[in-house]
């Protein structure tokens, strides 16, 4: 690499336009070119200081082992934690489960047996069913008896109604008063 | 997607996601929490990852929003890794101890310390990573011309500081 590229690269460089195959190159010549260098020291000084500080940073511990390991263990913690979580659902569902059964139970010792409120013979329903009617209509009947008084009020209410008649007669007196009065204003 | 095929999708982007995590928040225990976390995550969004068109530039993205949610969360602790020497994980001496250029080395991860977080995001995800600018700007959720004024003025700012120590000492 001539004197001018070199210069170009560099001023190229220090302006972040290179791309990455150019800085390789340039990399490249200022780390392992020993002729022409000594006007460029300081930028030799750079090229492999930030090498070194590169093949450094990847020799520092073992990163992937620590990150594998880390990652199993989440795995693990995971896994045993959702089984954890699901063991504790299944508890939850087999108690309800249980809970609805013993009152279904307890349910069924209290009230298990149907009512006999049926027939199976419809003759003897029929009977039955006239019984009960009967016996309905019986107290009925009691229940209204203390209101065939009202017709007692009724009968003794009607002589009055000939006031009405009466009333009607004096209407039309009134208004034979009222022509009398009238002829008498003509005259 | 089951475990072993999260698995072969996210460990080979592990390395990345630390290293990114590292460089966002400057403390190596910190930044392996927040890959877990990432990797967390990501797990629970594992349905979604088949449909994302760059699954490890989301994963970055992802990593970016949570180291940034967490250097707002916590208190400004200042921990710097890579001048102990000492490796916080084995115990054991870092790899740089051997190279010729440690006290550089050392002056370098200050400087890079130092840049203001989008610069040193990027720095990373660039020279470190090698992601082009459209998948950079992805990550930082920046325009394209954004991460080259930033990665230019990175440059710039290491280039400038490495100078003054070589030639002022």
């Amino acid at each position: 690499m001539d004197k001018q590229t070199l210069n170009d690269l560099l001023e190229r460089f220090y302006k972040g336009e290179t791309d990455i195959r150019e800085e390789k190159m340039l990399h490249y010549h200022l780390t392992f070119s020993g002729k022409d260098i000594q006007d460029y020291e300081t930028d030799r000084l750079l090229a492999r200081l930030t090498e070194s500080l590169k093949e450094k940073q990847n020799t520092v511990s073992d990163i992937e082992g620590s990150i594998a390991a880390y990652i199993d263990k989440r795995m693990t913690n995971t896994f045993i934690k959702r089984f954890r979580k699901s063991i504790n659902r299944y508890a939850v569902a087999a108690a309800i489960a249980i809970l609805i059964g013993m009152t279904g139970f307890l349910f069924y010792l209290r009230y298990g047996e149907s009512p006999s409120d049926t027939y199976s013979d419809p003759q003897l329903a029929y009977l039955e069913t006239e019984k009960t009617l009967l016996f309905v209509s019986e107290k009925l009947n009691t229940g209204l008896e203390p209101l065939s008084n009202i017709n007692k009020i009724n009968s003794g209410t009607r002589p009055l109604k000939s006031f009405e008649t009466i009333e009607r007669n004096l209407e039309m007196v009134g208004f034979f008063s009222f022509i009398n009065q009238s002829s008498s204003l003509k005259k | 997607m089951d475990s072993s095929e999260f698995k072969r999708l996210i460990l080979p982007m592990s390395r990345k996601l630390f290293n990114f995590a590292h460089m966002m928040l400057r403390d190596q225990a910190e930044a392996q929490d927040a890959v877990q976390e990432v990797c967390l995550k990501l797990w629970n969004l594992r349905d979604r990852l088949k449909e994302i068109h760059n699954p490890e530039a989301f994963a970055m993205k992802t990593m970016k929003n949570w180291c940034l949610d967490h250097m707002k969360s916590r208190k400004p602790v200042y921990v710097d890794q890579y001048h102990s020497g000492i490796d916080r994980q084995t115990g054991q001496k870092n790899p740089l101890e051997s190279l010729e250029n440690t006290d550089m080395m050392e002056h370098f991860t200050r400087v890079l310390d130092r840049l203001p977080e989008q610069q040193r995001s990027i720095f990373q995800l660039r020279d470190l990573e090698g992601y082009e600018f459209d998948e950079i700007a992805d990550i930082m959720d920046m325009t394209i011309n954004t991460v080259r004024v930033n990665l230019s003025r990175a440059r710039t700012r290491l280039r400038e500081e490495l100078h003054k120590i070589r030639v002022y000492g």
